[in-house]
């Protein structure tokens, strides 16, 4: 009898994950698997732009494409950007995204549910959209220049995009409103009684924050991080759109390879060095946060 | 004495204009447990946060010890407060919450750690669990901790919001207890807020009983209970049988229902006034023939409740009595008995003075009394 309902409790949880996992193995699995069987293969030669033959040699079995990789100083080089602008542009959203949720979390339940919503609005947009939109504003006869002209700040036209500060402006821009609403969630965890319990001790508002609100929202700032880290090292639309060829990263190149130089097998093997890279970064980060005794404390 | 607390006219409303607290005047003295009593909704939580400074009042002054500290937050303010759900800090450990007041008010380490320890000590924190996390301590411990952390600071003002209302009865009342010995011991002005009117009879030196913003009356528990100063008090606080006075002649007054009361032991009652009497002070069987208001009442209810049976006896041509007493004082009682029931007129009240806006609530006959919550 029980284990027969054991049994039936199983195929009812196997029926519930039964579509996700479908749609996994086909679409997420499956192509990770022909990516790595890509990335093995000898390259397609100088043959035509990959018209006719191309792409790659079907039937080889080869790491070339590896070692090419590991011997050029053009792929670490982009490497060592990739992972720069991702701690970059996950350190400037969270210094955006923190004190935005902190005063969104305080509001009363309507005028919060308003500021959520303006936050998660552009999401609605399609990145490309997005990214045109800033260089728009970022252009040098855009609203911002034409302003600090205006005020005779500056003298002429500042270079705000196709550079750095482009690339960084819009991948913030992106992976922002997520980043809020993971912490106003988190925020709005920590026990509301608790800041007024902390004042009535004789603390003052920074210093509740600072002992009560910031390590209690700890657990949520590192979900936060490790989300906007993951979108960041994945940054594409924003140095492809917004940077210069000084601004490339590997999903950049990766484009790159496979469709401008139409080599395969560099382009499958750049995208698994990207996972690589991606997986290492996240065990580093939680490993660290791991061994943090504060954060121990509060989870 | 010196003053504790003083409140001048504090006014609160909050967002939706529904005043909360309506003009109230309080003073406390120091060293006093003082209770707000009242029914969810009436402004004592409220009350309580503007002492606290965690609300601001519309209008009105709040004093301190002779302090005016109405635009004050609450880090000024010198007031320790016990939250409803204690408010630990859950990242902390016992100790580090208790200490928590200290060291953001710079007190040195050595000096702190020792406050910390004595006051763990008080409230009977053992050594093995000082060390750990709120959620690994019953909710007994957290309020003990709780209550050591608003007074390792050295309160000017005690404010507790229903400390014991996450608690089984037992505890409840044992914590009760220990909160009486050491607010006794050490002399903080208290101000405890609660539905229980059992908690607040049993721990105030006096009671404030609020009903929509308002204090009904400010008095101690003896008084509040046997002398209170409306019907609206009356019926509040425990159970009770209250008459109208329909009329007054020579040595009678005249109730409802053809019930006559003799006048002896009563001055001055005017028509419209109000008599009250507990239940436990009606007797009921052979005891009543003594007394010399004394009827033959019909019995239509009886409850047995361990310590008492609550009988409802009809007594005239109508009026419902409520008579409580131990249940060994009236054996065999069953429904539609008839037995005697007397008032000695020394058991009942007179609630003097009448306003006509609490006269209008009230119906004719016995009122029903609900207990509070």
């Amino acid at each position: 009898m029980k284990l027969y309902k054991l049994a039936s409790i199983n195929l009812a949880a196997l029926l519930l994950i039964m579509p996700a996992l479908i749609l996994l193995i086909c679409f997420f699995v499956a192509p990770m698997i022909l990516l790595g069987r890509v990335s093995l293969y000898e390259g397609g030669g100088n043959s035509g732009f990959g018209i006719g033959t191309g792409f790659y040699t079907p039937g080889t079995w080869t790491l070339n494409a590896y070692f090419t990789l590991f011997t050029d100083q053009y792929f670490w080089e982009i490497l060592t950007f990739t992972v720069m602008l991702g701690i970059g542009i996950t350190v400037v959203t969270l210094l955006l995204a923190y004190p935005l949720s902190l005063f969104i979390q305080k509001r009363t339940p309507r005028w919060k549910a308003i500021a959520l919503a303006a936050v998660i609005l552009p999401k609605l947009a399609n990145p490309l959209v997005i990214i045109y939109g800033i260089q728009l504003l970022l252009s040098n006869s855009g609203p911002i220049n034409q302003l600090l002209l205006a005020l005779r700040l500056i003298s002429e036209p500042l270079t705000l995009f196709h550079n750095l500060f482009g690339v960084v402006v819009g991948g913030t821009y992106l992976i922002f409103p997520y980043t809020v609403l993971v912490l106003v969630t988190a925020l709005d965890r920590i026990d509301a009684t608790l800041v007024p319990a902390a004042r009535g001790l004789g603390a003052t508002a920074w210093a509740a924050f600072w002992r009560v609100t910031f390590p209690l929202s700890l657990p949520g700032l590192s979900l936060a991080t490790l989300l906007s880290l993951i979108f960041a090292l994945g940054a594409f639309e924003s140095p492809y759109l917004l940077g210069s060829p000084q601004e490339i990263t590997l999903a950049v190149d990766i484009q790159k390879q496979t469709f401008e130089n139409l080599n395969w097998p560099r382009g499958a093997a750049e995208a698994i060095m990207m996972l690589i890279t991606l997986g290492v970064c996240i065990a580093l980060y939680s490993i660290s946060i791991r061994s943090t005794k504060r954060l121990q404390r509060v989870v | 004495m010196k003053e504790a607390l003083r409140l001048e006219a504090i006014q609160h409303c909050y967002g939706n204009n529904a005043i909360a607290v309506n003009q109230v005047f309080l003073s406390i003295e120091a060293g006093q447990f003082f209770c707000l009593l009242g029914p969810s909704g009436c402004g004592k939580t409220t009350l309580l946060r503007l002492i606290g400074g965690y609300l601001k009042p519309n209008s009105g002054q709040i004093f301190i010890a002779e302090q005016n500290v109405t635009r004050k937050p609450p880090n000024q303010r010198d007031v320790g407060m016990v939250f409803q759900n204690y408010a630990l800090f859950p990242h902390l450990s016992a100790r580090e919450n208790v200490a928590f007041g200290l060291e953001v008010q710079k007190v040195p380490r050595a000096q702190r750690q020792q406050q910390v320890e004595a006051i763990l000590d008080r409230v009977g924190i053992s050594l093995a669990e000082r060390d750990r996390l709120p959620k690994h301590l019953s909710g007994g411990q957290q309020q003990r901790i709780a209550l050591a952390r608003a007074l390792v600071i050295k309160p000017k003002l005690l404010l507790l919001d229903e400390p014991f209302a996450n608690l089984d009865r037992q505890l409840r009342e044992r914590l009760r207890a220990e909160l009486k010995q050491l607010q006794r011991q050490t002399g903080v002005t208290t101000i405890l807020v609660t539905h229980d009117q059992e908690e607040a009879l049993a721990l105030a030196d006096q009671v404030g009983l609020m009903l929509d913003g308002r204090f009904l009356q400010i008095d101690t528990p003896t008084n509040l209970y046997q002398h209170p100063a409306t019907p609206l008090v009356a019926q509040f606080l425990g159970e009770t049988n209250l008459f109208q006075v329909q009329a007054v002649e020579a040595n009678t007054l005249c109730l409802h229902n053809g019930i006559n009361l003799q006048r002896n032991m009563l001055s001055a009652v005017a028509p419209g006034s109000w008599l009250m009497v507990r239940p436990e002070n009606c007797v009921v069987g052979t005891a009543a023939l003594q007394c010399p208001n004394c009827w033959e009442g019909r019995v239509i209810d009886s409850t047995f409740l361990g310590t008492d049976r609550v009988l409802e006896v009809v007594i005239g041509t109508g009026t419902t009595l409520r008579v409580r007493g131990r249940p060994e004082s009236m054996p065999n009682v069953q429904i539609n008995d008839t037995l005697p029931v007397g008032i000695p007129s020394q058991n009942l009240w007179i609630i003097p003075e009448q306003d006509p806006s609490w006269v209008a609530e009230l119906p004719n006959a016995v009122l029903k009394v609900e207990t509070l919550l």
